[in-house]
């Protein structure tokens, strides 16, 4: 049962790096807008490489 | 989004459609209008065609401004004073854009720093249809706006602090956080207490409940820590709210689980954690279904924004600045096409206004030095120099708006009725809970009193009060929104359904209110008589007019310009003098209505000192399938009327066309007239023109706006038919009753299962896990029950 102390370290890690990794998804504004990207991505590519430079600055 | 972009349009036999906006065209060309035309040669010269090919709808709902603002009309956006309260940064901006359609507006309006050399950057949010603009360091706002004006679009920009939006963005954000902090610990929570209940050896059961408080800390810490919060605040007044006995739930829960740590025993973490995630998830949900709808509310409360000239005495040479900037004793000049943003008087000069927005009435008033003007006021024609009385939040139609808000909050008893059985039920849980605890004390199990109290008080935390009526109303309104019914608040979803009648304008409500000229006698008429008919009918709005004055600008665009002053003959129609005759054009009674097929017609003459010169035929459809929408009606119980400013015949036979009974017909009604009928057939819903009807709109106990601009529009009635589709309206009720009947099972079945989970708790039959998991999943239930019955409801 020792192996419990090697786990238990383990998963504290993988759970403190995914509840970052979320975090910092919402705050940099990930799920602010749902319906917006979900209509943008049906244009044509040509489009989206146009903007893909503009559509870098943030807000 | 999508379901807005559905219209049913009549075909018509010989028809052509508008190039740029798809309506059918009237009359001759390719466009419907010159606004239209204008849009489609700009969108042309700048290489966007592909925005054609792109929409998937027929029409485009809001077909461009007739007339083009000027260059100026924009400046207003380059006042640092306005810029300041609009803009974070100097360079960004946020405009509300009125009719964000699907994707080819979106590229469209993405594509902008390409055709517009003062922006850079563009990012459209079609969920709170607003575009985010950035611009070029030496570039102004103005043109920007502009740009988007001959677009079509009617770009509004939206101040920082109005709508709050990024607020709530930032709010939303952290609610996120919360929940996902939630979700963590309450999940590895779970499984170490799984290995626990399971019969975890001495060494890790240990380990595994000190893992778990730590586990716990940031859950019921940062994430419950707005509920306490809340409960400080409440406390502060001396007020119990419904969050009250879960913040004491936790408190006392994590007391009680700290004591048995260091006694090694079991612990409530578990049901802890769980109690916060469940309840941060409801709220979300809640949140989010919410927050669409405060949107709606902010765009009802756009400002008027304008561009004015100030001319203070002190200046010597006038500016144009925002009219947010104007100061109480600031003068400016107010000219035509202007919606005042202030109180003021006039010093000099004269300006013929529309006050329909204030007054309800449609008619046009002159006025001349040291009379009143109002916020709201919209300038037709003249300029004048103006002193400000009264700006902002003072001016009389905020002070009106804000009266109208206050009573729209007191309106919604329901939910009166429920915060206030909410708060009963909170008590009385408390008070059992606390005997339950002397009871066990008093026997000497102070253990297993805790445990009984603490299950009691999750378990039959009475949260689904406050959460069944805003969660019904508004996925209700969310409904409505994507049928094409926008709302102002939710208190109209509580009325409509008590309405016993629905009563209609006429022009422009039942009719399609384009009249046209279609025959006249003589069929060629006198130079001198057109131009006699051009100056009667040259300021007003009233349908007739206008076809009058179209037919005439269409038979000789030259007309000798007369500036003899039309008036509005008390009776009906207008009359004009100039140095030897007298004009009137009058509605002619003997004759005056036909009815053939759907179809008003109505013949008004001009007379010349009494004797009828010309006769004008005019035709104006009635709506199809109005008869089906007044049948619908009466199957849902309620009466149909007309209330009309109109003569009686064409009234009647409008009347006739829609099956509407006669008695429940009103002609010739004043806006005074028709608030009276209103009042005497309480409650009642009013259907009509949105700027036109304004105060029978506002005095209905429900107002349906059909026409008009959407913002000003709903400062009046409390709902907006997009599409001005009057079949919603029996559809509209039947989601009221619908979400009435949701509202009454979701309470009563919440109320069954508080009183039977706070039974089994007092009794001892249920463990603190086994509530925090029970509670959340009533207001789970009732979540589903209103999105089912929601779901439900069928289209119209």
């Amino acid at each position: 049962m020792s192996i419990v102390y090697w786990l238990l370290p383990i998963s504290l890690v993988f759970v403190a790096i995914f509840t970052i990794a979320f975090v910092k998804a919402v705050l940099s504004g990930q799920f602010d807008d749902l319906d917006t990207p979900a209509t943008r991505a049906l244009l044509d590519d040509s489009f989206q490489n146009e903007n893909k430079e503009k559509m870098k600055w943030q807000p | 989004m999508k379901s807005a972009l559905h219209f049913s349009v009549q075909l018509q036999a010989v028809s052509v459609r508008c190039l740029h906006c798809g309506q059918f065209v009237i009359g001759h060309g390719d466009f419907c209008c010159q606004g239209c035309a204008a849009v489609y040669s700009f969108i042309h010269d700048h290489g966007l065609n592909h925005y054609y090919d792109l929409r998937k709808c027929e029409i485009t709902p809001q077909s461009p401004a007739d007339v083009l603002p000027n260059n100026n009309f924009y400046a207003y956006c380059d006042d640092p004073n306005f810029i300041s309260a609009y803009s974070s940064d100097g360079l960004s901006m946020k405009f509300y854009i009125e009719g964000i359609q699907c994707l080819s507006c979106l590229w469209l309006l993405e594509k902008l720093p390409e055709y517009c050399a003062d922006a850079v950057f563009a990012r459209v949010d079609a969920g709170s249809s607003t575009l985010l603009v950035k611009r070029s360091v030496d570039g102004s706002f103005s043109a920007v706006a502009n740009t988007l004006a001959r677009l079509g679009y009617t770009p509004r920009p939206l101040s920082l602090t109005d709508n709050g939006e990024s607020f709530r963005m930032n709010e939303d954000r952290k609610h996120l956080v919360r929940l996902g902090i939630a979700a963590v610990s309450a999940s590895n929570i779970m499984f170490l207490a799984i290995a626990n209940y399971a019969g975890a050896a001495d060494e890790f059961h240990y380990l595994f409940s000190w893992l778990s408080a730590a586990l716990a800390l940031p859950t019921l810490t940062y994430c419950a820590f707005p509920i306490y919060s809340r409960v400080g605040k409440d406390l502060k007044q001396k007020k119990i709210s419904l969050d009250t006995p879960i913040a004491l739930a936790l408190i006392m829960g994590f007391a009680l689980s700290v004591f048995q740590l260091t006694r090694g025993k079991e612990t409530y973490f578990d049901s802890l954690t769980t109690l916060v995630f469940l309840l941060l998830v409801s709220r979300y949900i809640l949140k989010k279904a919410q927050n669409r709808n405060l949107g709606l509310t902010s765009r009802a409360n756009l400002a008027f924004n304008a561009t004015v000239e100030l001319i203070n005495p002190s200046a010597l040479e006038s500016k144009f600045i925002s009219s947010l900037s104007l100061k109480v004793g600031d003068v400016f000049m107010a000219q035509g096409n202007d919606t005042l943003a202030v109180d003021g008087i006039i010093r000099s000069g004269h300006i013929d206004v529309d006050r329909s927005i204030l007054t309800g009435e449609s008619e046009i008033a002159r006025l001349s030095p040291g009379e009143i003007i109002e916020a709201g006021f919209k300038v037709l024609n003249g300029s004048a120099e103006i002193l400000v009385t009264a700006t902002g939040a003072s001016t009389r139609l905020s002070q009106t708006l804000a009266q109208a808000e206050l009573v729209f909050n007191k309106n919604n008893s329901l939910t009166d009725l429920t915060d206030k059985v909410g708060v009963w039920f909170t008590y009385i849980t408390l008070a059992v809970a606390f005997t339950l605890l002397g009871i066990f004390i008093i026997q000497g199990d102070s253990f297993e009193g805790l445990q009984r109290a603490l299950t009691l008080i999750i378990v039959s935390c009475p949260c689904v009060f406050g959460m069944a009526i805003p969660l019904a109303s508004s996925l209700a309104m969310k409904n409505a929104s994507q049928n094409g019914a926008l709302f102002r608040d939710s208190s109209a979803i509580d009325m409509l359904y008590k309405a016993s009648s629905v009563f209609f304008d006429k022009t422009g409500t039942l009719t399609k209110g384009t009249m046209q000229v279609i025959r006249t006698i003589p069929e060629v008429i006198q130079p001198r008589l057109l131009a006699a008919t051009y100056a009667l009918e040259k300021q007003s709005t009233h349908p007739v007019g206008v076809a009058l004055r179209n037919h005439i600008c269409q038979l000789s665009p030259l007309l000798p310009e007369w500036n003899f002053v039309a008036k509005d003959i008390p009776g009906g129609g207008r009359q004009l003098r100039n140095d030897k005759d007298l004009f009137e054009i009058k509605p002619m009674f003997q004759d005056a209505c036909l009815i053939e097929r759907n179809r008003v017609q109505g013949h008004y003459g001009l007379y010349v000192n009494g004797e009828l010169s010309v006769t004008f035929e005019l035709e104006d459809q009635v709506q199809t399938d109005i008869a089906t929408v007044v049948s619908k009606l009466s199957q849902l119980g309620l009466n149909s009327g007309i209330i009309s400013g109109d003569m009686k015949e064409p009234t009647l036979s409008c009347a006739r066309i829609a099956e509407i009974p006669e008695k429940n017909v009103y002609y010739r009604a004043l806006p005074i007239d028709k608030m009276k009928i209103l009042e005497s057939n309480h409650p009642a819903i009013m259907v009509g023109d949105g700027a036109n009807d304004a105060a029978a709109l506002n005095a209905a106990s429900v107002g349906i706006a059909v026409r008009g601009a959407m913002n000003v529009s709903l400062k009046s009635a409390s709902i907006y038919l997009v599409n001005s589709n009057l079949k919603l309206i029996p559809w509209l009720i039947e989601l009221s009753k619908n979400t009435r009947n949701t509202v009454l099972i979701t309470l009563s079945f919440s109320t069954l299962f508080n009183i039977a989970a706070a039974t089994t708790a007092i009794l001892g039959h249920m463990n603190p896990l086994i509530a925090a998991l029970l509670m959340p999943l009533s207001s789970f239930t009732v979540l589903c029950i209103t999105i089912f019955r929601n779901q439900q409801m069928s289209t119209p």
